[in-house]
């Protein structure tokens, strides 16, 4: 649903809110009068009910115990006046009116009941009383007579004897008996009354009248209409304010300038629309209803207005969270912060902490004062609000020193998220991810520049097999051939050995450089040592017998077992075997011991070299490193370099120590609990 | 007398196989890249083995495999100086019959030449020479009637521990046994610690029925756990 659909619903629904309320009031009021006023259901018309008849009687007796209270008395002089014991109002006094056949005086007065018109005789004192207009054809008591009969509806008094148009309101009448008795015990009076047909004037009679005929039509609709109007308002209620605070396309709440300006200042405006409206409401007291009407509605209409801008701007700041910000009190702190924080920014940090501490001494102080309990209630708010500061601050601190020491020790993968901290921490939290950056590069670097170096030693091996293998093919077709004399053979003898060398070492080259930049996958398997010793011992029986070693093995009873790839794991014991079976005195013992404990497997080798070791433990480690230095012997010299880095990578450790002639090859590897 | 065709970009290499197989009385085909060795195969129904080079001009030799497979079940022996494992698995997944890395020993190749030579055409339907007591995994025979042990169809000599040995991990092969296990059921007796000698047995016969005792074709060592004949009738 597009924007201008949603504000269109909006508009509407500020239209028929109102509508809905003022027919829920309605309804309301008309069920409420249908259910005191039972015989709205059955009577024809107002007249007919005892609501109408009750009022007649009510007025009759009103303005007969008002206006009965009349004497006629005279002063010393002789000069007449009125002895009032009611409150009408005098009006116009006609004399010399003949009533009763002699002579007498017509009050005319005014009352509330302008549809009710009377006229009261006192036949005693020739007095009459009316409310009838004092015009030319009412000047005397016929003509006030001739009035009161053009109306249809009429109660007169003559003679003791009740004549009415109002059937309740005859003499037989138990419950309307008083009027009757109450006139007849005053005196000699003489009483018409009657009711304006189609009630002119706006009284009692008019607006009971009106409410009767209204809720006589509206007392079923409302029935209906009440739930209705009910449910409409809620609905509508919650849609309209559902579509206040519209978004935009980037979810933002689309605010005008009055949503802008400071919520005092709007609400200044929106008060003064209000007391306009209601100036409409009370200035406009008029006789003319549509005149009164058309102000009443006018100065509503105002009022309603007012009220819809101000809960409108009130929801759209809180749906767009500027509710407080628009505020004038925000304004004015915000204000003042910004010119601490000018006046701090380029001070020390000695300085900056000396202004807040000044700061929050000066709140404590002004907080201390107040004796009240006010001040102490935001003293404490004022502590818990600066110990979550401090707290946040330490938190923060905390989490830039833990990278840190995650970068000392070696993760260069830690990144901190800057958008959590604010002013100084941030340029430290920026800072530290640039160095775990950088350092993170550089060893990705590092790694790249081994695995090419890798790569190039293993496309130079590559290129050297090729020429190597005519040259070995070579060598050997010629061993075939038959050669001229013993120096020839000789020659060729040697060129067969070092064809043989370049090829062994071309093969370790790679398999070193591999096993160094740990450019290899290994598969983790569970290996019985005693297993493997006793496979690569049976490997090499011929080669140690063919140089009399005697190779002494000890190996716990049970098996032991380690975690390691069981390929590169036999490259590592080869390699020392191999050695062994090279370097090794004639003649001598070998021991080989494996040495569990509770969490280590140690495999140890030990033997006698047969050339004087005259080299550290440190060089001889190295790649292209051998015990002997004329280097005659068969082998690389890289078998040490490459049994150390797959023991490594394996995760065991390899190490060498040596005693004189003694040469000690510890092994050792986690021990895999059965 | 069989056809060989010998491919290889380096012409010294092919010449010293040609001289090395001629004396074993082999008739030599020779290619120096990938589309003539096509050529010799397209117009020469009758080769019975092809050894070719990995890295050459034109067309590359896991390319000239595959074309070969499409319609030819010639034996091919894949000849290389890439010597790590993706190299020889994608060889041998591409139709090679066998890898052999540069520098080759001479010797290694006539015998794997030689082998492959017999399996093509002689021993096409082993599979129903087998009978009763007769353990075979390929190539590797062992009659158990006549205690004899042949590899593609060469007969092999064992002593009758070894011969013991070897019939015990046949007939159970493609399973992983200890030098214990084994101890215990070629000997039905508890091993003491003398069964070092087993690792020694399994050595020797190693070095009798493989080719290159140092990567095993059909006894395999898995360091550590233990021997297993690899079971290659799958």
């Amino acid at each position: 649903m597009g924007n201008s659909t949603k504000r269109l619903i909006k508009i509407t629904g500020y239209v028929l809110i109102p509508i809905f309320i003022i027919i829920l009031i309605f309804s309301a009021l008309s069920l409420y009068y249908g259910n005191e006023n039972k015989q709205i259901q059955e009577a024809n018309d107002f007249f007919s009910t005892d609501d109408f008849k009750d009022m007649y009687a009510t007025s009759i007796v009103n303005n007969f115990s008002i206006n009965a209270n009349y004497r006629r008395a005279e002063t010393e002089e002789g000069e007449e006046y009125y002895i009032s014991g009611g409150a009408g109002v005098y009006y116009d006094t006609q004399t010399n009116v003949n009533i009763n056949d002699a002579d007498g005086i017509i009050n005319y007065l005014s009352g509330d009941d302008k549809n009710f018109k009377y006229l009261i005789i006192n036949n005693e004192e020739n007095m009459a009383f009316t409310n009838v207009e004092h015009t030319m054809m009412t000047d005397n008591i016929e003509g006030i007579k001739n009035r009161l009969s053009q109306n249809t509806t009429y109660w007169n008094y003559e003679n003791g004897e009740i004549t009415t148009s109002i059937d309740k309101l005859k003499k037989e009448e138990v419950r309307y008996q008083t009027v009757y008795e109450y006139i007849y015990n005053e005196g000699n009076y003489t009483v018409y009354t009657s009711l304006e047909n189609n009630l002119p004037y706006y009284d009692q009679y008019k607006t009971t009248n009106i409410i009767f005929d209204i809720a006589k039509v509206t007392y079923k609709p409302a029935l209906i209409l009440l739930p209705i109007s009910i449910i409409a308002i809620i609905v509508m209620t919650i849609t309209t304010f559902c579509f206040i605070g519209l978004k935009n396309e980037k979810g933002e709440v689309i605010l005008n300038s009055f949503d802008r300006i400071p919520l005092l200042v709007a609400f200044i405006l929106t008060g003064t629309l209000m007391l306009i409206g209601a100036g409409f409401v009370a200035a406009v007291y008029s006789d003319n209803l549509i005149v009164m009407c058309t102000g009443i509605i006018t100065g509503t209409v105002i009022m309603y207005m007012a009220g819809v801008f101000t809960l409108e701007t009130l929801i759209k700041r809180i749906k767009s969270k500027t509710l407080i910000k628009s505020t004038l009190t925000y304004r004015v702190l915000r204000r003042i912060k910004n010119i601490i924080l000018i006046m701090t920014k380029n001070a020390n940090i000695t300085l900056k902490l000396l202004w807040i501490f000044i700061v929050f001494v000066l709140i404590n102080v002004i907080c201390i004062s107040l004796i009240d309990g006010i001040g102490i209630i935001f003293l404490i708010a004022l502590w818990i609000y600066s110990f979550y500061e401090i707290n946040k601050l330490c938190i923060k601190l905390y989490e830039i020193k833990d990278a840190i020491k995650q970068i000392y020790s070696g993760n260069t993968k830690v990144h901190l998220d800057v958008t959590r901290y604010k002013g100084d921490l941030y340029d430290v939290a920026v800072q530290v991810n640039d160095i775990a950056g950088g350092l993170s590069n550089a060893i990705d670097e590092k790694l790249k520049s081994e695995r090419l170096k890798t790569e190039l030693i293993t496309n130079v091996s590559h290129d050297i097999k090729t020429p190597l293998t005519s040259i070995i093919n070579y060598v050997d077709l010629l061993k075939k051939e038959e050669l001229p004399n013993e120096q020839a053979r000789e020659y060729l003898t040697i060129l067969d050995n070092k064809s043989q060398r370049l090829k062994r070492l071309t093969e370790d080259l790679v398999e070193a450089s591999k096993a160094s930049s740990g450019n290899i996958k290994l598969n983790m398997e569970r290996l019985n040592v005693n297993e493997l010793l006793k496979q690569i011992s049976g490997e090499f029986e011929d080669k140690f017998k063919a140089r009399k070693l005697d190779e002494v093995m000890s190996l716990p009873e049970k098996p032991v077992y380690i975690k390691a790839d069981s390929r590169y794991m036999y490259r590592v014991l080869e390699n020392m075997y191999s050695n062994i079976s090279k370097y090794a005195m004639e003649n001598t013992r070998v021991y080989i011991d494996v040495l569990p404990n509770n969490n280590k497997v140690t495999i140890q080798m030990k033997n006698i070299s047969k050339e004087k070791l005259n080299i550290s433990t440190d060089e001889l480690m190295q790649r292209f490193v051998r015990g002997d230095s004329s280097r005659n012997t068969e082998g690389s010299g890289l078998g040490l370099s490459i049994a150390t880095s797959l023991t490594t990578l394996q995760g065991g450790t390899f190490n060498i120590y040596l005693d004189g002639d003694l040469f000690k090859v510890i092994i050792e590897f986690n021990r895999e609990i059965n | 007398m069989y056809n060989i065709l010998v491919c290889d970009d380096d012409k010294e290499i092919v010449e010293a196989i040609e001289i090395y197989l001629k004396r074993e009385g082999y008739n030599i085909f020779k290619a120096y890249n990938g589309k003539e060795a096509l050529k010799i195969i397209k117009e020469n129904e009758d080769i019975h083995l092809v050894i070719l080079d990995i890295m050459m001009p034109e067309l590359d030799g896991i390319s000239v495999a595959s074309l070969i497979r499409k319609d030819k079940s010639v034996p091919i022996i894949m000849l290389s100086a890439k010597s790590e494992d993706y190299d020889k698995i994608s060889g041998l997944n591409n139709g090679a019959d066998d890898y052999i890395t540069k520098p080759f020993n001479p010797l290694e190749l006539i015998a794997r030449v030689n082998s492959q030579i017999r399996r093509y055409t002689t021993l096409g339907s082993i599979a129903e020479k087998t009978s009763e007591n007769t353990y075979k995994s390929g190539d590797l025979i062992i009659d158990d009637n006549t205690k004899q042990v042949t590899v593609a169809g060469k007969d092999v000599k064992l002593t009758p521990t070894e011969y013991n040995i070897l019939k015990f991990l046949t007939q159970n092969k493609g399973k992983v046994y200890s030098i214990e296990q084994i101890y215990e059921n070629v000997w039905e007796d508890e091993a003491y610690g003398a069964e070092n000698i087993i690792a020694v047995h399994i050595r020797h016969i190693r070095e009798k029925i493989e080719i290159n005792p140092r990567e095993p074709r059909y006894l395999k060592v898995i360091w550590g756990i233990g021997y297993k004949i690899e079971n290659l009738d799958m």
